[in-house]
């Protein structure tokens, strides 16, 4: 009879997935929209719980960051989902969307995440346009190695939206959500905020691969080489935990009856 | 200078979860199993020689058969570095030169990728799998190999020195009493990401490492062949040494057998408390001279 021992090592722990909400809470957010934002969100808490329940091995962490006249976070650090208290946000101000990439920038470094969290999500509500020099701040942002990994996605809200400048935040204009009346934004945040949490951990049957190498090229049994300018070949999604591409399929539609903003 | 090894995979507890299996294999060839694998050139191969190979299959919807890729990747380094052990059986100072020279390792990167790319396509053939085409009709081989997409690590050990290879990400340790070190330092890819076996310029993204031991190593010493389930399963890189380190003190005191017969319920307890995903681990142990 072989002799049974405990597990010899270190700590072990969950991959951290960490979500952040940016919200704009300019002047104009004041009144249905940034009730409109408060309500979702903390109505949307209990589902981000269950869904991260749903995936033990990633350890969902919540942070908020609000801009306007400048820009801040909420809390410290990032929160555990299940521990996190939605926290009512006021709107007044102008817009300061580089403060807020900046804030995030600083955030994404690889320091401060470390290198073995899975893809960030960021969700960023906006009803205007920048008053401040974000091209500047969104460049530097988009250069750190984790906001290239992260999930973006971009909630318009109303007609005065910049979505030209959501679209440069995404990269992708199907991620550039339109929320044109308070039942669509409240839509849009609950899918933002489950959908996305969903897929990044894995738990998302419906995740099919970051197809970020449509140029991808296969072995050959001659070893051929006639690619060999290839050298930023981009790489394959690894096994385990899911790649993270969003099930484009359930965005809600866009629905603009009703009062529009 | 003779190691012992051993290895284990188990599936991760995110892939009992979603019921899908283990797409992590491994495959050691030592002195006992080098005739398990019928192929000639494996009897030519010097009795010192080890051949260790870890590979996990990327496991996405889009690679169905990564397990399958995951398998043929293992049985391909061991073919081809017993192989290239067997040429130089007479002369050891050549084939350690040669494992020595730039040139000579790129060829052997892209002999393993293009020997891979081979075989899964007999395998998909034979298999009578669908066989997709591109937009002007013709056979698209590259999606084929994207559905059986894999990282490689590999080892070759002789008395007198290691040759180590990675192809993707995973991790190659090396342990003794003072020190917890990579092998090879790889271009680590955040989230979840890895360079594959399935493209074509992926001999482009190995990385390898030949370490003589003729100038004194100090045993007991091991390496650790460990596919990234393991790593990414700590809380961080200094805990992940530590649990290296662990495991050689426990060797050292309880002896190989013991681990292995433990290894199991303790890489599943990892993958339980971790990130969830496959574990598979080859200890290379050299015990003290």
């Amino acid at each position: 009879m072989s002799e049974v021992i405990a597990r010899p090592g270190g700590a072990l722990a969950s991959r951290p997935l960490h979500f952040f909400w940016v919200v704009d809470c300019s002047g104009s957010m004041f009144g249905e929209k940034i009730g409109v934002v408060n309500n979702a969100i903390q109505s949307v808490l209990p589902e981000m719980v269950d869904e991260a329940e749903e995936n033990p091995n990633a350890q969902l962490l919540i942070r908020t960051l609000k801009f306007s006249t400048g820009a801040s976070w909420l809390t410290d650090s990032p929160v555990k989902v299940e521990d996190y208290a939605w926290e009512d946000l006021e709107a007044a101000g102008v817009t300061d969307l580089g403060k807020a990439f900046d804030l995030l920038a600083g955030q994404l470094d690889v320091k401060q995440m470390g290198e073995r969290a899975l893809p960030p999500v960021i969700v960023l509500l906006s009803d205007g346009q920048p008053t401040d020099d974000y091209k500047k701040s969104l460049t530097k942002f988009q250069k750190l190695p984790w906001a290239k990994k992260a999930v973006k996605i971009a909630i318009s809200i109303g007609q005065d939206a910049d979505d030209d400048v959501l679209l440069e935040f995404t990269g992708n204009r199907e991620l550039v959500l339109q929320a044109n009346n308070a039942k669509m934004l409240a839509k849009m945040i609950k899918w933002a905020s489950t959908a996305v949490s969903a897929v990044s951990s894995g738990v998302s049957n419906n995740a099919e691969e970051n197809n970020q190498d449509d140029d991808a090229s296969s072995p050959d049994a001659s070893g051929d080489d006639s690619d060999k300018n290839d050298n930023n070949a981009p790489a394959q999604p690894s096994g385990g935990n899911g790649p993270l591409i969003l099930d484009m399929d359930n965005i809600p539609e866009p629905d603009d009856a009703g009062d529009v903003w | 200078m003779t190691p012992i090894i051993i290895g284990k995979s188990v599936r991760g507890e995110s892939h009992i979860r979603r019921n899908t299996e283990c797409q992590d294999s491994f495959l050691i060839i030592d002195g006992i199993h080098k005739h398990d694998r019928s192929i000639p050139f494996y009897d030519e191969m010097p009795d010192d020689v080890k051949i260790i190979a870890v590979a996990d299959g990327h496991g996405s919807e889009s690679c169905p058969y990564s397990r399958t890729g995951a398998k043929t990747a293992v049985n391909v380094f061991c073919d081809i570095m017993a192989e290239y052990a067997a040429k130089y059986r007479d002369n050891r100072d050549e084939l350690f030169k040669s494992l020595n020279r730039e040139g000579e390792t790129t060829r052997i990167a892209k002999w393993i990728v293009g020997e891979w790319g081979k075989r899964i396509l007999q395998h998909h053939k034979m298999e009578k799998r669908e066989v997709l085409f591109k937009e002007n009709g013709d056979a698209d081989a590259d999606a084929i190999y994207k559905q059986y997409g894999s990282t490689l690590l590999g080892m070759m050990i002789t008395q007198g020195f290691s040759f180590s290879f990675q192809l993707g990400d995973g991790d190659i340790t090396y342990v003794d009493k003072n020190e917890v070190a990579p092998v090879i330092e790889g271009d680590k890819i955040l989230g979840t990401e890895t360079h594959s076996i399935s493209k074509k310029s992926s001999w482009k993204k190995t990385l390898t490492r030949v370490i003589s031991f003729e100038n004194g190593v100090n045993t007991p010493f091991m390496f650790v062949l460990s596919t990234d389930g393991w790593l990414n399963s700590h809380s961080s890189i200094d805990e992940f040494n530590k649990t290296c380190r662990s495991y050689f003190e426990v060797i050292q005191e309880k002896g190989l057998k013991t681990v292995e017969n433990n290894l199991e319920g303790w890489l599943s307890e990892t993958s339980t408390m971790g990130c969830g995903d496959d574990i598979t681990t080859v200890f290379a142990y050299f015990p003290d001279k």
